[in-house]
């Protein structure tokens, strides 16, 4: 079949861009270290019908042996634990892994204005690893229909200075 | 369906005919032809669409603050 010139030339450059659509995505995934929460993170399952047993028993931070702090928390109707109520203190530049699940319906967990936003699944662990750069209050979400009172699903994480970071609240090993 | 013969001619071959016999409209390839306003337009929505997929990607995305790492 013959084609014109110009039209090998746009064929090429729409190939063109689709590579370069991929190749961008890629250099966020590689060189800028952004990921998405998923199964391979090592989040792992739990029995949502016994989380007495758990960690989850006691959400809060904790200090792992590395420096770095965990939160255990839970997204229930209609109310984050830690987050809802009481606003949850996080250090700033230090990295803090999230482990959150539910104890009845699918909810969802975004930071509102970054790029955490995670589902969060009965029987689930999400797990994801962030460090705030700047301190401030960011708020937290449901944005996942969770039954009557969904709209009233929020919270609040506080960012501080690493310097202002009150230890004595985190929760004992 | 006519039974003329003269209804059954090639009506290319009469309105080239009409024309004074111009063959040469006949035989140009495509190649005779350079859209070049087209190719200018496909060029600058093609430049349109790279940098605006840039721009969403590392100011509306990545520039935004807390992201997910690890």
């Amino acid at each position: 079949m013959h084609i014109h010139r110009f039209e090998k030339l746009w064929i090429g450059l729409s190939l063109f861009l689709i590579a370069a659509f991929i190749s961008i995505v890629m250099y966020g995934f590689t060189v800028l270290d952004l990921t998405v929460p998923g199964s391979d993170r090592g989040g792992g399952t739990v029995d949502a019908m016994n989380l007495a047993e758990t960690p989850f028993a006691t959400p809060g931070v904790r200090k792992t042996e590395d420096g770095e702090y965990e939160v255990y928390m839970l997204a229930r109707q209609y109310f984050f634990q830690p987050g809802s109520g009481q606003s949850l203190t996080l250090p700033a530049e230090t990295r803090v892994t999230f482990k959150v699940t539910s104890p009845d319906v699918i909810h969802g967990f975004q930071v509102a204005g970054t790029n955490i936003n995670s589902m969060v699944i009965p029987g689930q662990i999400s797990r994801f690893t962030t460090v705030f750069s700047d301190p401030g209050e960011y708020g937290i979400l449901c944005n996942e229909y969770c039954g009557a009172a969904h709209h009233t699903m929020e919270g609040l994480i506080e960012v501080v200075p690493p310097s202002e970071f009150d230890e004595s609240n985190l929760i004992e090993q | 369906m006519s039974t003329d013969p003269s209804a059954s001619s090639d009506p290319a071959a009469s309105s080239s005919e009409a024309a004074g016999g111009d063959e040469a409209a006949h035989t140009r390839s495509i190649d005779d032809f350079d859209p070049y306003g087209t190719l200018a337009v496909t060029g600058l929505y093609f430049v349109l669409l790279l940098v605006l997929y840039a721009l969403m990607y590392f100011v509306e995305f990545a520039g935004r603050g807390a992201s997910i790492i690890e």
